[in-house]
């Protein structure tokens, strides 16, 4: 029974039904299923079969995004179960995010910390036309290991440099990664103001963060 | 006749407009600029205040098309150079803003710098089939910009720098300039170089020296200060560039034809709002419709699918007599060559058979973020051709050459014939710039080059060859002043 209930969970993010994945995490907590049972051996490998698929070509961005929706969906339900049961998902890291001042495009960084959260980071999200310093003082208050700055334009994108020298001002620089992205970003672009990493996309963002604390996929 | 192509019929032009005009009226747009509410309120739109949300009757829409003009002119700094709006001419305007300029022939790439501006802005001056000025480069490279990242000749911040590109803009080309300023304040500062530099408001107003690019914030969203930018331009009729670019999967919705009655919906609210403020300023309809690449969500620059949405902006434009700016991406390769080429080629053929008003823009690869001057030359040789297709095969009844079987007879020859003289020269056939269109031999003689050799050859001549029109002494005293103060301002002293 449970078994078929973790294989139905797993297909229901496959197919990206978020009501589907919302129903069955109901129908696991009135039944007694473990939450964190329900969310590791019922959900995510649902989001692993999308993530191979995705990489082998046979699935695109949509299956991810609604996966990922369907996801949210289901540990939303699950979550205060877990915590009422003393039992904690393990957080693969406490990502600070945004957009940099001047810049209002949100899309790209909701998908990378949609991505990121589906993989079990923790996700602060500033926004968007976030000031450097801004980035910092999150940083500090939640202990973050990574920052994200995402920048759509060219005008904007020097700003991600004024991100890695406020981390640094802030002292901080020895234990955040700064990782960057957006339209005009590229690797050269994060090596030359001193970022540590780069990623194109919101999937490539979850391998990068991975990457950076040591973290096997 | 000229060639012609249309991917919308006359009843597709019609649903697409009748389907914008119900999304205007019942979902609306959100306008995030209190003054921008209260004129389109004032000329009869349905203002929310607690939403900002503004629905437009279609009255208020119609009353709108009517106010604005059919034809114009735009202008530039150029004495008696002009670019006339919906009179059948087709001009290029530079594609903006790359970050990373590549070595066609090695593929290295590096940051963009002042001197890449310069140079593309250079060539763009002195090629006859580029007629608009847009920032092509971006210059991010470490001490070569503004924090801005404004070319400029060194760094600088906030509207000192900003004003300085502008000033740089005008210094170096002299046809039209098309551009955006961010805030009111900037605005301001715009306005107050145009003054200067073509010699007051009624100046400017009949000159057109100017267009502001807009950029509805798709899916339907007016942004407040960079709305409120434009509005400031209210008293100067400044024509207004509308350029929604909703991605078809991600800012617009999954088909061709939703996200052309997506992009038509935010030019037609944005046109209300500029004849609401300013009444009978000129409008160009320029939406730059693109679509997502389904595997990463970023925007391409290549995908096919960007000529029909580049040539159904067109055709509905032409729905509205309203001028047009149609664009068509550009290439998602990484540097010049195959790839560049056959998706340029394809990219513009089919546009350039709508034949809009304005096409952007030459010169960038990789989604519009990387420049080569090489590519630049070369695409503007692809537009060349597909003009050449546009005007089409020729008209029978009116032909030149039609007594010539005649004249010559059987067994002749039709090379030695004044008509043949006269038809070389008058464009019958497309002479090619650049490539090798000679014998084997001949190609091997001038040093076997690659078309990108070619390219790079040519543009190095031509800068090598490239007159600066200084402004004069008196007009440049004059801009330092105005540079000064813009610094003073930054500092808190003016």
């Amino acid at each position: 029974m449970t078994a078929e209930l973790f294989t139905a969970m797993r297909q229901s993010i496959v197919d990206g039904e978020a009501g589907a994945a919302g129903d069955l995490a109901r129908q696991a907590l009135a039944t007694g299923v473990s939450p964190l049972d329900a969310i590791e051996r019922g959900y995510v490998p649902g989001l692993t079969a999308v993530g191979e698929a995705f990489s082998a070509g046979d699935m695109f961005l949509p299956d991810m995004m609604l996966a990922a929706r369907a996801m949210k969906a289901a540990v939303e339900i699950l979550e205060p179960a877990l915590k009422a049961s003393g039992g904690q998902r393990q957080i693969a890291g406490r990502v600070v995010i945004g957009t940099i001042k001047g810049d209002i495009h949100e899309i790209g960084k909701n998908m990378v910390a949609m991505m990121l959260a589906s993989a079990g980071f923790e996700i602060h999200d500033l926004g968007v036309d976030v000031p450097a310093e801004r980035f910092a003082e999150k940083a500090a208050e939640v202990d973050a290991d990574i920052v994200g700055v995402s920048a759509l334009l060219t005008t904007t994108m020097a700003g991600q440099r004024n991100v890695v020298q406020a981390i640094v001002a802030a002292g901080l620089r020895s234990r955040v990664k700064i990782i960057v992205g957006g339209a005009p970003a590229t690797q050269g672009w994060a090596d030359e103001i001193g970022a540590d990493g780069y990623s194109e996309d919101g999937v490539a963002s979850v391998a990068l963060a991975r990457q950076l604390l040591g973290i096997s996929a | 006749m000229g060639t012609t192509v249309e991917v919308l019929s006359p009843n597709d032009r019609a649903v697409i407009h009748e389907r914008s005009l119900a999304l205007l009226a019942e979902t609306g747009v959100r306008v995030d600029t209190g003054r921008g509410r209260a004129l389109l309120a004032d000329a009869g739109a349905l203002v929310d205040e607690s939403t900002q949300i503004v629905r437009f009757p279609r009255g208020l829409i119609e009353e709108s098309l009517r106010l604005a003009p059919r034809q114009f002119s735009l202008g530039g700094r150029r004495p008696g150079w002009r670019l006339p709006m919906n009179e059948g001419a087709c001009s290029l305007v530079l594609d903006g803003e790359a970050a990373t300029a590549v070595d066609a022939l090695t593929g290295d790439r590096r940051p963009t710098t002042y001197d890449d501006w310069l140079s593309v802005t250079r060539l763009a001056e002195d090629i006859d089939e580029v007629g608009v000025y847009w920032r092509a480069v971006s210059a991010v490279s470490a001490g070569s910009a503004g924090s801005a990242g404004i070319p400029g000749e060194g760094p600088g911040e906030g509207p000192a720098a900003i004003l300085h590109g502008w000033r740089d803009a005008y210094r170096h080309f002299t046809k039209h300039v098309q551009d955006s300023a961010a805030s009111p304040e900037e605005t301001g500062w715009l306005l107050e170089l145009l003054g200067a530099v073509f010699g007051g408001r009624q100046a400017v107003r009949e000159r057109m020296p100017f267009s502001f690019l807009l950029c509805p914030l798709s899916p339907l969203v007016l942004e407040g200060s960079f709305t409120d930018a434009y509005l400031a331009t209210a008293d100067w009729r400044i024509p207004v560039a509308v350029m929604p670019m909703p991605l078809m999967g991600l800012t617009g919705p999954a088909s061709l034809t939703s996200t052309v009655v997506l992009a038509n919906s935010e030019v037609l609210a944005v046109l209300c709002l500029a004849q609401a403020a300013a009444p009978g300023v000129p409008v160009i309809y320029a939406p730059a419709s693109g679509v997502m690449d389904p595997r990463s969500g970023r925007y391409g620059g290549g995908p096919v699918e960007l000529a029909l949405l580049g040539s159904a902006t067109t055709e509905m434009a032409r729905f509205y007599g309203l001028p047009v700016q149609a664009s068509t991406g550009g290439t998602d390769a990484h540097r010049p060559g195959t790839q560049a080429s056959y998706e340029r080629s394809m990219g513009w053929t089919l546009p350039v058979l709508s034949w809009p008003d304005l096409l952007v823009g030459p010169g960038l690869m990789d989604g519009s973020t990387v420049i080569s001057v090489e590519q630049l030359l070369l695409d503007v040789e692809v537009f060349r051709r597909a003009a050449r297709l546009r005007r089409g095969i020729g008209d029978p009844a009116g032909d030149p050459a039609s007594g010539e079987v005649a004249a010559v007879g059987p067994g002749g020859t039709f090379l030695d014939r004044v008509v043949t003289r006269d038809a070389v020269r008058s464009g019958v056939w497309l002479l090619d710039r650049l490539g090798s269109h000679g014998t084997y031999d001949a190609w091997r003689a001038a040093g076997a080059k690659d078309v990108l050799e070619e390219s790079r050859a040519s543009a190095a001549r031509m800068l090598a060859a490239h007159q600066d029109t200084p402004f004069d002494e008196h007009l440049a005293r004059e801009l330092d002043g105005l540079e000064d103060r813009a610094k003073a301002s930054l500092r808190g002293t003016a």
